[in-house]
């Protein structure tokens, strides 16, 4: 009896408070750890299918630039670009110093013409309409023609007694470290959108995020996702996703569901925990929570909260402690971008052999 | 607790098994997206090659001239043989260590610059004769503690 007493007591003990804690806790250390992996995984993913997606089509348009160029001839009439030329390099971003558009005859007698023009790839063929021909889902850093390995020359002539050689580079920014875009408007961290791992929201990724659908055509001028920008509500309505259109000193964030009011003046606390100053007449500045909202720093003063007040242009974003210039230049390394290069050398020779 | 050993062994396993069959298809995307730079840099090195001869018969030089040198393996870029070429873009002999740079116009080159992962090796050989040369080149990189190549072949010939 006291045996089968036994057994029933073991059989209806049940689990303890710390037995249960304990059970909790591991599951719940396990399950952090499968979603931070998941996460992981899908973002990964993500990169991989943009990758092989940009591989096909930056394959496609490599080859069939290359191809064409290689196949140019030179135009004796003067009906494509000036007559004795063989290629003429279009598109001269003067700040830069390169072309990043190329002129020619075919081998058909077609007048084609390859250039980059807001952001995308296009061509024209005799005059007609231009056509995007590498996915605008893609953000291109650049694109540049060079004749010769030298990046001055514009053209390239019969009489240059030098077999014309044209290199063409493409740099196409990789997915999980994207541009850096001027004039980006301040945005939070708890807003709802794609962000890369450094939480930079992903502009031309083919997904009308919600911070795109609100930020629109100012943080994502090029590589809209949403296609028609929506108005922000005007200053006293409500918040709308962390969006106000506050009043004539210009847009600012704000805290969902709240009234859009003015931010606060120069010199006033910054208050509105949006780490945003209206500072001067110059424009917006960051600020830190409580301090003081003070002048933001000028062209040709330290850069100290991100921001610079550039130029005409607008406000744009510089790195802490460097000097805040005019729209500060877009920096690539071939750690965040794809770069392909290639180089065509004509396919039949200036001059005959025979000569 | 026994059962609750065996259960976080369970999980534990399937979770290391996703991320452990999804690591190598990381790698591998990354690897064919080099390997797909490479292609382009290794038919610029072919095209750089031919220019020169294009050059060489234009100006009445030998076919040859200078390519011929490259049996051993030779260094070039889209400089190379051109006016804009400096003492960095000429021909010369392959150096392992010396890695394809971006130079500050943002151009694969051996100008000054931040280095790339790859280097790239022309060699030219004679196999039939004078009149052919057969042009090999060859993109070495490295990734993640492994050694990838990419390698192409095309022969150029005699027009003079």
């Amino acid at each position: 009896m006291k045996y089968l007493t036994g057994i029933k007591n073991k059989k209806s003990r049940g689990v303890t408070m710390i037995e249960l804690v304990v059970v909790l806790a591991i599951f719940m250390i396990m399950i952090s750890v499968a979603v931070t992996l998941f996460i992981s995984i899908i973002q990964h993913q993500r990169g991989i299918l943009y990758e092989q997606e940009f591989t096909n089509q930056a394959s496609y348009v490599t080859e069939y630039i290359s191809r064409t160029i290689r196949n140019a001839k030179k135009d004796i009439l003067g009906d494509c670009i000036s007559a004795g030329e063989i290629y003429k390099l279009t598109n001269y971003d003067g700040s830069l110093g390169f072309y990043s558009g190329i002129k020619f005859l075919t081998e058909t007698n077609i007048c084609q013409q390859f250039f980059m023009s807001a952001g995308t790839l296009n061509e024209i063929k005799d005059g007609g309409v231009q056509q995007n021909i590498l996915s605008d889902k893609f953000t291109i850093n650049y694109v540049r023609f060079i004749i010769n390995g030298d990046k001055t020359l514009e053209r390239a002539f019969e009489t240059d007694v030098r077999q014309p050689r044209v290199t063409f580079v493409l740099s196409v920014e990789k997915l999980n470290q994207p541009i850096v875009q001027n004039n980006l408007n301040p945005f939070e961290a708890t807003d709802v959108y794609a962000q890369n791992n450094n939480g930079i929201p992903i502009c031309g990724d083919g997904i009308c995020d919600n911070w795109e659908a609100i930020y629109c055509s100012n943080s994502c001028p090029l590589f809209n996702d949403c296609g028609v920008c929506p108005v922000a509500p005007p200053s006293g309505y409500s918040c709308v996703n962390n969006m106000c259109l506050s009043d004539p000193l210009g847009t600012d964030s704000c805290s969902p569901n709240s009234l859009c009011g003015d931010l606060p003046i120069t010199g006033r606390s910054c208050t509105n925990n949006n780490n945003i100053c209206v500072s001067s007449p110059n424009g917006v500045d960051n600020c830190t929570l409580g301090l003081v909202c003070g002048t933001p720093p000028t062209t040709g003063s330290s850069c100290v909260s991100g921001m610079c007040v550039g130029n005409s242009s607008g406000i744009n974003t510089c790195v802490v402690g460097s000097i805040c210039d005019t729209i500060p230049p877009q920096v690539y390394s071939s750690q965040n971008a794809i770069i392909i290069q290639t180089t065509v050398s004509q396919k039949d020779l200036i001059i005959s052999p025979t000569d | 607790m026994l059962e609750l050993i065996v259960t976080i062994a369970i999980l534990s396993f399937g979770i290391v098994a996703v991320y452990g069959a999804f690591s190598p298809l990381v790698k591998l995307n990354n690897s064919n997206s080099m390997r797909f730079r490479a292609m382009y840099l290794g038919q610029e090195g072919f095209e750089v090659v031919r220019n020169i001869r294009d050059n060489n018969v234009i100006g009445a030089q030998s076919w040859s001239f200078l390519i011929d040198a490259c049996s051993q393996g030779c260094q070039a870029d889209y400089k190379t043989g051109t006016s804009a070429e400096t003492s960095d873009n000429q021909l010369k002999p392959y150096d392992d260590n010396n890695f394809l740079k971006i130079n500050s116009d943002g151009l694969y080159s051996y100008d000054a610059g931040e280095n790339t992962i790859f280097k790239r090796k022309i060699t030219v050989a004679q196999p039939m004769g004078s009149d052919v040369l057969k042009i090999n080149v060859q993109i070495f990189w490295d990734y993640s503690g492994e050694s990838f190549n990419y390698e192409t072949v095309g022969y150029l010939y005699n027009w003079q």
